[in-house]
């Protein structure tokens, strides 16, 4: 019980000297960080509209953050959620905006091929990890490099709405049948069903982490294949397969920007932003645990969101958000730090 | 029409080479580096600073391998000292350079997307300076490594730190030294983009070349002949798709501009198995005195 | 006191802020020109001694007096500048570096900015040609021999002026034509005026070669006697503090029809070398047939291949009828195979997962999956609980993660497992390993039920004495074949040695 208590403390810990180390930035601008912090805070969480962006900016990071999280459960580092957020989308686009069938051109099919495009994109590096022994870390990165120069290509050739000679780098609107529903359309922002989704993706991938075979052989895979070869666990499998759901889950992040209308139902420039390389964020700061995700997902989106209204209302660029999240990281990633600090009364030697 | 295409090879293939030249000296010591990007990005945004500041490009260069070295430190004290996760470490790194590069294009200049222009760096022939100094430090780090007491001290720590321990070297300061090496070479190769080959910061301009210089390195089989083959093959990737693109106008661009990550990709699955990466690389190692 | 080169007086030694106590109140005395035995079990506090002597641990408490001088020795760098050297048992070379180069880490000869790799190379020569080890100076180290690795280590020390040397273990991971060598090499040292002190749990080498012997249990030293006075029993005894058996008694079990059978194995090792050359040998119902040889001797591939982990080239293995090479290591299992892997924390558990979980490990989906998707949990706890109670795995917590287990008890745990699979037939790859010899007593009985349930038993290990203890039948293998084998009844120390080196004996 003392450890698990320990264990929270540090990313509460991270995120309050970042907020310092933030304010010593917003100081040293000539502004109040008060003031700044209380616009990036009611920005992000009074009001119903400020509620609404703070949960739609999260739902794809909730997603990315699984992805990184269930690949960490495999002991592998998914850096690639960017280039299958992106892959998601563009299949979601495609399908949405294209395709006349009504009988594929719906929802739950449209998130169906997401998911799978996720899952192919990402089994590629599990291919070659599981059976070249490739780091994901390099492979994911190449094929993120790869997956945003397609990006750029769908949107000024094939899906260009209005063909290449068209008006701007967008995809058409999907149909309504791919449209997720709305959530709380007073408030004009996208906040859609996705979100909920991203809760159930939670349960489900805690689901089989706990309770299922599948999450047994993962994590023993994870935490020493050796053993889990000697076992007669197909390793190589498991790998693949576990990318592959990592890539899949990220991709459903992709699918919800589209079909969940923050961009008004288009696949445009920029709209897949940073998200697969928050996830790595969410997913560290969680402390790998699902229910972690969610907290870090919000918490990442309300800076973001409050960030806007911080640079609207007063003269801090928002850009301060990023830095915030990298000093999150980093502090993450001296965890030993604290550790030893927080030991110091035990010292010998 | 070919020696352009070999100058705009060495052009190319300059920034990757000298950011993996620095990886190398990182790992082989043993500590992993991702971060090269980072670094790199924030050599290329205080090369540009500096030498708006001061007006003077060479000073720029200097600053800009400050930025870099200074990110490496951050890195290396939290691998090092707190043993810390180093990928991580390195992807917050990247992070952070990013954000913090417009961040301060918004401070300093108001700008959104790029600093205005600031003094270059001057050439020799229809070469940059700075790429001279590169392909000069590329020669002096196989001397380096393989024929000087501090070369030989790293190429052990990285394998065997124990080992060296036992017979008395500090493994944390040889492995402080190194990674910060990296970090400053890697801010040469920024400093490159921004006032060698341009003579202004645009934002991510680095545009993943401290990954391409992480798969050289993998690819050089972490050696400095390796590396230089590796970012040599990489280079002329990169120039010859302006050229391709000219000659082959029905291939969209973007796919040309795929093909340094598809050939990392192939290079990967094909080369891995026989580049074996130093042993103690990534782990951190605990001195009990 | 001048006679003693060495004394370590009331050493004790902390970790943890005092929580754990490796060295309680340590005194030792070397004499110099001697050749002193330190022995002990696993985790009795000599290994942290050493390091103390060599500077990589300090002392909570107590001094060191070296030629009769107060000294404290801050790091291995010290100890060196006062002659005091270590060969580990695991060798502190760097495998990518040369001989010259391992020579001169730390203390590198220089010419202007550069490296003088020649004067390092003449270094070496002259070292070697003083005490006559033969080496060659730009030989890469992780082409070398094990035996030649161990000299170069030697090499290493002396190079440094090193009057007083300890060995850890060393003659650990040797063929006993190396281990022959290496007692004439220390017998060159004590004539050139060294004094040696080595660490060693191998009881019959203590008493062959050294003056004097202390014995250290739990930390504190318990006794301390010349050779001439011990004998196995009284070193033993003062090591686990109660009387010890030496050979367990062996059941007389009828043994009964062929159960497994080896012809022409030929298995390739990751770089492409042949390490299994065309084996050949079968196991009997209730047979234990032990497989003797120094490691890297085609052991491990062995086992790889029997166990499906790894292809066989060439060759068959018949289980009861059924063919076993090409198969899966799961459906390996299935077919009635269970395996004891060498190194159990590596290759046997997980050591994130709990007790409970480890229990399961391999039959997770035989025998706990309820549907095809999930798993009992309620199931893996009720006889989790049971194997504890029978194989008596301490503390009895099936939640505490595996990691938290003591080694005999992790042991304890994978043995469990493996013995209750339902098999006919059992590998088992050093059973004893980081065992204390006080469990080693009940990890051999196991081994022994085994035989008497009618199973066919194949052990492999590299401690001799056990090997004898437990087979019926020894085969020895080097380079990859049986170089052959041998009735327990006809067995010696000797014919094994002459095997294990490749040679070939007089009689058949």
């Amino acid at each position: 019980m003392k450890n698990k208590l320990k264990d929270m403390m540090i990313p509460v810990l991270a995120v309050f000297i970042a907020l310092i180390i933030g304010a010593g930035i917003i100081g040293y601008l000539g502004e109040s960080p008060l003031n700044a912090y209380y616009y990036l805070f009611t920005g992000a969480f009074v009001g119903q509209r400020a509620i609404a962006r703070t949960l739609l900016e999260a739902t794809p990071m909730i997603f990315t953050g699984l992805s990184v999280l269930f690949a960490f459960k495999a002991g592998m580092f998914n850096i690639g959620g960017q280039g299958q957020v992106i892959m998601g989308g563009l299949i979601a686009a495609a399908v949405g905006a294209f395709v006349h069938n009504a009988g594929v051109n719906n929802v739950f099919i449209i998130l169906i091929l997401s998911g799978l495009a996720g899952f192919a994109w990402a089994a590629i590096a599990g291919f070659l990890k599981a059976k070249l022994g490739v780091h994901e870390v390099i492979s994911t990165i190449m094929l993120n490099y790869i997956a945003m120069n397609f990006e750029q290509y769908a949107l000024n050739y094939p899906l260009k709405a209005g063909g290449p000679s068209g008006p701007s780098p967008q995809t058409p609107p999907v149909f309504e049948s791919a449209r997720l529903m709305q959530l709380m359309p007073q408030t004009r922002e996208a906040f859609n069903i996705g979100f909920i989704l991203a809760i159930v993706a939670v349960i489900v991938v805690w689901f089989i982490m706990e309770k299922t075979i599948l999450g047994y052989e993962i994590k023993a895979v994870g935490n020493n294949p050796t053993s889990a070869e000697n076992a007669g666990i197909n390793v190589p499998w498991i790998t693949a397969l576990s990318l592959g759901i990592a890539g899949s889950l990220a991709a459903l992040g992709g699918a919800e920007r589209i079909l969940g209308g923050v961009g008004q139902y288009t696949y445009r420039q920029g709209i897949m932003a940073s998200y697969g390389f928050d996830g790595i964020a969410v997913a560290l700061l969680g402390k790998n645990h699902p229910v972690g995700a969610v907290l870090s997902a919000i918490l990442f989106a309300a800076l973001r969101v409050g960030g806007r209204s911080m640079q609207f209302n007063t003269s801090v660029p928002s850009q301060i958000v990023i830095i915030l999240q990298a000093i999150i990281i980093l502090l993450i990633a001296a965890e030993n730090m604290f550790k030893m600090i927080l030991n110091r009364k035990k010292v010998s030697e | 029409m070919l020696i352009s295409l070999l100058m705009a090879t060495l052009r190319q293939a300059a920034p990757i080479l000298i950011t993996a030249i620095g990886g190398m000296f990182s790992e082989v010591a043993g500590v992993i580096n991702i971060g090269l990007e980072g670094m790199m990005l924030m050599g290329a945004f205080s090369a540009a600073v500096v030498s708006y500041y001061t007006g003077n490009a060479y000073v720029g260069i200097l600053g800009g391998m400050i930025a870099g070295g200074l990110m490496a430190g951050i890195h290396a004290v939290l691998s090092i000292k707190y043993k810390g996760n180093q990928t991580v470490s390195g992807v917050a790194i990247n992070l952070f350079a990013s954000g913090f590069t417009v961040f301060m294009l918004r401070v300093l200049f108001n700008q959104s997307g790029n600093t205005p222009t600031v003094p270059k760096v001057g050439t020799i022939g229809n070469v940059s300076i700075i790429v001279i100094l590169i392909y000069g430090v590329a020669i002096w780090s196989h001397y380096f490594l393989y024929k000087t007491k501090t070369g030989l001290r790293m190429r052990a720590v990285g394998e065997h730190p124990l080992a060296a321990d036992t017979v008395g070297i500090n493994v944390a300061k040889v492995r402080y030294f190194s990674v910060i090496m990296s970090g400053a070479l890697a801010g040469l190769g920024g400093a490159y983009l921004s006032i060698g080959a341009l003579s202004q910061f645009t934002k991510e301009m680095s545009a993943g070349r401290g990954f391409i210089a992480l798969a050289a390195l993998v690819f050089g089989k972490w050696t400095p002949k390796g590396v230089l083959a590796a970012s040599l093959l990489f280079g002329f990737a990169d120039a010859g798709q302006t050229l391709i693109q000219q000659y082959v106008d029905f291939i969209p661009p973007q796919f040309i501009q795929m093909i340094p990550y598809i050939l990392t990709l192939l290079a990967l699955a094909g080369v891995v198995g026989k580049a074996v990466a130093p042993s103690a690389a990534g782990k951190p190692y605990e001195s009990n005195h | 006191m001048s006679e003693y080169i060495l004394e370590m007086k009331n050493i004790r030694k902390t970790f943890l802020g005092g929580k754990v106590v490796a060295n309680d109140d340590i005194t030792l005395k070397i004499e110099k020109g001697e050749k002193h035995a330190i022995v002990g079990e696993n985790g009795a506090g000599k290994s942290t001694l050493m390091k103390i002597l060599n500077g990589l641990y300090h002392p909570t408490s107590g001094e060191v007096y070296y030629h009769g001088k107060g000294v404290k020795i801050e790091g291995p760098g010290e100890a060196a500048k006062l002659g005091i050297g270590m060969v580990y048992q695991h060798f502190m070379l760097v495998p990518t570096l040369s001989v010259a180069e391992n020579m001169v880490l730390g203390v590198e000869p220089k010419k202007g900015l550069s490296l003088d790799i020649n004067t390092a190379r003449e270094e070496v020569k002259r070292v070697s040609e003083k005490y006559g080890l033969a080496i060659d100076p730009d030989a890469i180290i992780s082409d070398l021999s094990v035996g030649m690795q161990q000299r170069v280590e030697i090499l290493k020390i002396l190079f440094k002026g090193a009057n007083l040397l300890v060995f850890d273990e060393p003659t650990a991971v040797l063929i006993p034509q190396e281990v022959k060598e290496l007692y004439k090499i220390m017998d060159n040292l004590i004539a050139e005026g060294k004094t040696i002190i080595f660490i060693s749990h191998k009881l019959q080498e203590v008493l062959d070669i050294s003056d004097n012997i202390t014995v250290i249990r739990r930390g504190k030293d318990v006794a301390n006697f010349p050779t001439e006075e011990a004998t196995k029993e009284k070193i033993a005894n003062a090591m686990v503090g109660r009387p010890v058996l030496f050979t367990t008694e062996k059941p007389e079990v009828e043994m009964g029809r062929e159960l497994v059978s080896v012809n022409n194995l030929l298995v390739k090792n990751n770089k492409g070398i042949i390490a299994v050359d065309e084996v050949n040998f079968d196991i009997r119902e209730g047979e234990i047939l032990g497989i003797a040889g120094v490691e890297g001797s085609g052991q491990t591939e062995l086992i790889e291949a029997l166990t499906g982990l790894r292809k066989a080239e060439a060759g068959t293995v018949v289980l009861e009828g059924e063919a076993l090479l090409g198969k899966t290591p799961k459906k390996i299992t299935l077919e009635g195979v269970a395996h004891i892997p060498e190194d159990r924390f590596k290759r046997a558990a997980v050591s994130e997962f709990s007790v409970r979980d480890n229990f399961a490990f391999g039959v997770h989906k035989e025998k706990y999956s309820k549907n095809k998707f999930m798993l009992n949990f309620a199931k893996m706890a009720e006889e989790a609980k049971h194997f504890m109670e029978k194989y008596d795995v301490r503390p009895r917590e099936i939640n505490v993660g595996f990691g938290r287990l003591s080694g005999g008890n992790q042991q304890k745990v994978i043995v469990a497992r493996e013995l209750e699979k339902e098999h006919k037939f059992i590998i088992i790859a050093q059973p004893t390993r980081g065992v204390d010899i006080g469990a080693i007593e009940s990890i051999h009985k196991m081994v022994l039920e085994e035989k008497e349930k009618g199973k066919a038993v194949l052990v492999v290990s590299a401690e001799l004495s056990e090997i004898m203890n437990l087979s019926d039948r020894i085969a020895v293998m080097c380079g990859g074949k049986i170089t052959g084998i041998l009735d327990r009844a006809d067995a010696t120390e000797e014919k094994i040695g002459i095997l294990m080196a490749g040679g070939k004996l007089d009689e058949k």
